[in-house]
């Protein structure tokens, strides 16, 4: 089964958002059907606001001033080493004059991925500007990390995943809601603060030659090829 | 060493190629022979002096001139000209060796940072030290390499190289830790200390791009593990 990250982008506010953090950890146990999630030293996460912030001020001391933190957590143990674990990846805090953004991501292997409804309860929660489900093998065969790269403060998409949430701003880099919304697609609607496009029904497969055929498609439509 | 004739009759006896008969038929390689020399001991002397001039000039072209031609004139020369060979050889390293390290030394100026010497663990340290050219000092149970460090307000922060206005880091094989995806397996912890490198690294090189120079089948890997970072380039 293929790699998956689900990522959420947000534009930096400078905080921690600790209490959106919170919601989002607490939904992550009952996507994923555990009793608790994990730190990096294999201890139950305190999901409090207290503890909470203690470990990302002290993520936020190993970078530099403004950068934010970095700090991972995981659905089973990691030193269980088992394929079966999700590992949230979060990056808060930065300084809104940064370049940089926060992003609240779950990688995970591809049985793994929980229903699409929480996905969508997740960006209810961030309200990111961007959020998809990226297959890995998928962004790789199209560039998407180099492809972002050439996009200066992650203002347009660099590609289109099989379920990508845009909000207004980056719907309109793509041609606004209402262009979107007749994008040649299994799904699309007005969803949250943007719009959400599904490219087929259930997980996009790289290796499925229909669904790339619809990404191209899609990406064409969008002027994103 | 041959000090008497009885020695020098033995050797000669033991080493027929240097005998008079063999004589001005290796020395072609520098186009002269012997022959047209008197057998005198200045003749040698200046037919020796010529062939060292001739050497010189073939030395300068990039060839290596033949120690046995010396041989063929003069035998007990092998023990001169030896000793003149390997200190020679000595020189040509120390030329060779200032040049490497002016380079060494340039490859880094006009950055904005500077070269140090910081201590590191074992582990990935050749391929750093392979990589970037840097030698690794062991001192005292503990290893040591030159890095690129750019101070910021809080803690420097160090690159492996730095050449060609480029920030270089340099990532060993990861091989174990890769999925048959070849991305991370989720369980892995290391994920987030590279993040906070990479993070910390394209912040403190103000502008300069910097590239991470991975295994060729851990481009994937790197790209999902890093994230999104603008500025930094992961390259095989």
């Amino acid at each position: 089964m293929a790699s998956y990250k689900f990522e959420q982008n947000c534009r930096p506010r400078g905080d921690f958002r600790i209490p959106e953090i919170i919601e989002f950890l607490e939904l992550v146990k009952e996507a994923f059907r555990r009793p608790a999630l994990y730190d990096s030293h294999n201890r139950p996460l305190d999901l409090t606001e207290a503890g909470l912030r203690r470990i990302f001020e002290k993520a936020a001391r190993r970078l530099l001033p403004g950068l934010g933190a970095n700090e991972d957590f995981f659905t089973i143990p990691p030193d269980k080493r088992d394929n079966n674990t999700a590992r949230i990846e979060i990056h808060t805090g930065t300084d809104p004059e940064e370049i940089f953004i926060d992003s609240y991501d779950i990688s995970m292997d591809g049985a793994q991925v929980p229903d699409f409804d929480y996905l969508e309860k997740f960006i209810e929660i961030f309200k990111p500007f961007e959020a998809y489900l990226a297959d890995d093998e998928n962004e790789y065969r199209l560039d998407s990390y180099n492809r972002q790269q050439a996009i200066p403060k992650f203002d347009k998409p660099a590609i289109i995943r099989g379920f990508h949430y845009l909000d207004k701003g980056m719907a309109r880099s793509i041609g606004g809601v209402k262009y979107c919304l007749k994008a040649p697609a299994w799904h699309v609607e007005k969803f949250c603060e943007g719009v959400l496009i599904e490219l087929v029904a259930g997980l996009f497969d790289s290796s499925n030659p229909e669904h790339l055929e619809i990404q191209e498609n899609a990406m064409a439509y969008f002027n994103l090829l | 060493m041959i000090i008497t004739d009885q020695q020098r009759r033995w050797w000669f006896a033991t080493h027929p190629e240097f005998s008079s008969r063999g004589r001005g038929q290796r020395s072609e390689n520098y186009g002269g022979s012997y022959d047209q020399y008197e057998d005198s001991a200045d003749s040698v002397e200046a037919y020796r002096r010529e062939l060292w001039r001739q050497a010189i000039e073939q030395d300068k072209k990039g060839l290596e001139p033949d120690p046995h031609t010396f041989l063929d004139v003069a035998p007990f020369g092998r023990f001169i000209t030896s000793p003149i060979q390997a200190f020679k050889s000595a020189l040509r390293r120390l030329a060779e060796n200032t040049v490497v390290s002016a380079v060494k030394k340039g490859k880094g100026t006009g950055g904005p940072g500077q070269w140090v010497e910081v201590g590191r663990s074992r582990l990935g340290l050749e391929h750093q030290s392979k990589m970037s050219g840097q030698p690794i000092r062991e001192s005292g149970g503990k290893y040591h390499i030159n890095e690129y460090k750019i101070p910021t307000a809080t803690r420097p922060v160090y690159f492996d190289d730095f050449r060609d206005g480029v920030l270089y880091e340099y990532e060993g094989s990861y091989g174990k830790l890769l999925n048959k995806q070849k991305v991370f397996y989720p369980w892995v912890k290391g994920a987030k200390a590279a993040r906070d490198q990479a993070w910390r690294q394209v912040k403190a090189s103000q502008g300069v791009p910097v590239v991470w120079r991975v295994g060729s089948h851990q481009v994937k890997a790197f790209n999902r593990a890093i994230g999104k970072i603008p500025g930094l380039t992961v390259v095989p």
